[in-house]
């Protein structure tokens, strides 16, 4: 329960932390798509370099994003090795049916692999610096424009700002009825695939219980607080666009520049296709 | 069972934020069917030394010794079971541990993950029902169909089905009436003296720890402050103040009556009655 890094917030002052969450969604969703116009190895190392200085500035140390990335790691390596066991071309240094080991194969399979790395990174870079708050704010002025075609984006976004508030009371309630079931000699991660997930119904249950509960006096208390949905409001927290934000654009628009010099201009030629 | 802490360090891990001893070394001797409350502010690791008995937490450093059974950093899982067996661990809000069915196959949860037989199960669940309480009745009925005490009554229940001899309470009494949080400690208390059963008991309420217990740990930062018992605990005042720690409500009447009257009664006054008792003697009233 406790090593679930994606999606928790550190609190701080840094420069990533004071970034309009907008701009930082926007941003992020940019970034992994500029993952997939790099055409060789130096434009990754680029990116890396960008990435890496992300971490820095979040000023969070780097074990933090290393736990982010290690629950996934078994997922990326299963990519990066049909990846590199099935790509021919190029030289090929081994070969056996339909799986050989290329030079192709081993490139794409390390452009795979950074990819991952850098979409786990960069969304925990935004997570770790961005409130759940603030990111529902930054959803919910996105979508805005939905409006117009009828859909309750207003909705939507209290409903999602409401579940992303209770994460961490969710994770802290499994915990407790975790360690109380534990204390009733309930041993987790043992026995077959059945009998572990009979284990789970103990857990379960009383979590469905408490969140039922707890959705039922939310809801009395918005209503006696004079909630009514579909109504126009204003916001409490108004996103104001800063002169940092600027910055950033134009080290987007740097990074943006980098990858296309990179990509028409080979130096490290080793890392080429 | 005597419950042993000999220099034990936790720390307590919530995400990727660690606090670093939580538990700084301590080292204290619980004999066996004693009842022991500990007192201290918020985050003096009151619940992570509750947790520790029966290896929910792992000391860093150190060992716990419950029984003949050692918990240490390894925290086997053969031993663990064990000690989880002779540890009966009541969590704040217990009624929030309940799942199933009905209250028989709930109280039953433990004893048969604790390997009784089916005849042991069936007795346990009869004896902690009606140790609770609670009559046959409910035994068919679901646990969430009952009133937040009845639930409360039965999640106590399935921890005391299982018969230990060390019982752990993180405040049992809380988020009830001042009515149905005194039945449910008497009924504990009556447990305790019954079993000769080690008890501790984390409260926030100074007349709880007067009423039941027979000795005082006051933790403060992870640490020991002060373990001693109940009687000398309370008679020490410029002790207290420097605790921060409230006196029992007899005992503070006492004290303003002693600085009202200019005198000082022999005894401390815990509970109503010994107060009662005090003054008739020094015939103050």
């Amino acid at each position: 329960m406790n090593k679930l890094i994606l999606g928790r917030y550190f609190p701080g002052e840094s420069y990533l932390h004071r970034l309009d969450p907008r701009l930082k969604l926007v941003a992020a969703l940019y970034f992994i798509g500029l993952l997939f116009f790099v055409e060789n190895g130096q434009g990754y190392i680029w990116l890396f370099l960008f990435t890496f200085l992300l971490m820095r500035l979040s000023g969070v140390s780097y074990s933090v994003y290393l736990k982010g990335v290690k629950p996934l790691i078994w997922l990326i390596l299963f990519a990066v090795m049909l990846r590199v066991l099935f790509t021919g071309g190029g030289t090929i240094y081994f070969s056996l049916g339909p799986i050989m080991i290329s030079r192709f194969g081993l490139l794409s399979g390390f452009y795979t692999f950074s990819r991952f790395i850098m979409i786990i990174l960069i969304s925990t870079v935004v997570t770790l610096t961005t409130k759940s708050i603030d990111l529902t704010d930054a959803i919910h002025a996105l979508f805005k424009p939905l409006r117009l075609l009828r859909i309750p984006v207003d909705d939507f976004a209290l409903m999602l700002s409401i579940s992303l508030r209770f994460v961490p009371n969710l994770l802290d309630e499994t915990q407790k009825v975790m360690d109380a079931q534990r204390a009733r000699g309930v041993v987790f991660g043992e026995g077959n695939l059945i009998e572990q997930m009979k284990k789970l119904v103990p857990i379960v249950l009383p979590l469905f219980v408490s969140s039922l509960k707890r959705a039922e006096e939310m809801a009395d208390v918005m209503e006696v607080k004079g909630y009514r949905s579909g109504e126009k409001r204003s916001s409490f927290r108004q996103l104001k666009w800063h002169l940092r934000d600027v910055a950033a654009i134009v080290c987007l628009i740097v990074l943006t520049l980098g990858v296309t010099f990179f990509n028409t201009f080979d130096f490290v030629l080793l890392f080429n296709i | 069972m005597q419950v042993r802490f000999e220099h034990v360090r936790a720390d307590y891990q919530l995400g990727p934020i660690r606090t670093a001893n939580v538990i700084n070394d301590i080292n204290v001797e619980l004999p066996t069917g004693t009842f022991t409350a500990i007192i201290g502010h918020t985050g003096a690791g009151k619940s992570s030394l509750l947790k520790l008995i029966n290896g929910l937490l792992l000391p860093t450093a150190g060992e716990v010794h419950v029984g003949g059974l050692t918990i240490n950093a390894n925290g086997e899982k053969k031993i663990l079971n064990q000690v989880r067996k002779r540890v009966g661990m009541v969590f704040q809000f217990p009624e929030a541990q309940l799942f199933a069915e009905t209250v028989e196959q709930d109280i039953a949860f433990g004893p048969i993950n604790f390997g009784f037989t089916q005849e042991q199960t069936k007795k346990a669940v009869r004896d902690s029902l009606d140790k609770v309480g609670l009559s046959v009745d409910l035994l068919k009925r679901s646990p969430f169909s009952l009133s937040g005490g009845q639930q409360r009554r039965v999640a106590i229940a399935g921890i005391m089905a299982t018969n230990p001899d060390v019982l752990v309470l993180d405040e049992p009494g809380a988020g009830l009436d001042p009515e149905g949080r005194k039945k449910i400690l008497s009924m504990l208390k009556c447990w305790h003296n019954e079993h000769k059963a080690t008890t501790l008991l984390v409260t926030h309420d100074m007349d709880d720890v007067a009423t039941y217990a027979d000795d005082v740990l006051v933790l403060d930062h992870g640490r020991v402050a002060s373990y001693q018992s109940v009687r000398q605990f309370f008679g020490d005042e410029s002790r207290l103040n420097e605790l921060a720690i409230d006196m029992p409500e007899p005992l503070r009447v006492q004290r303003r009556i002693e600085q009202e009257k200019g005198i000082k009664l022999s005894q401390v006054s815990l509970t109503r009655s010994e107060l009662a008792a005090n003054l008739i003697k020094e015939q103050l009233v």
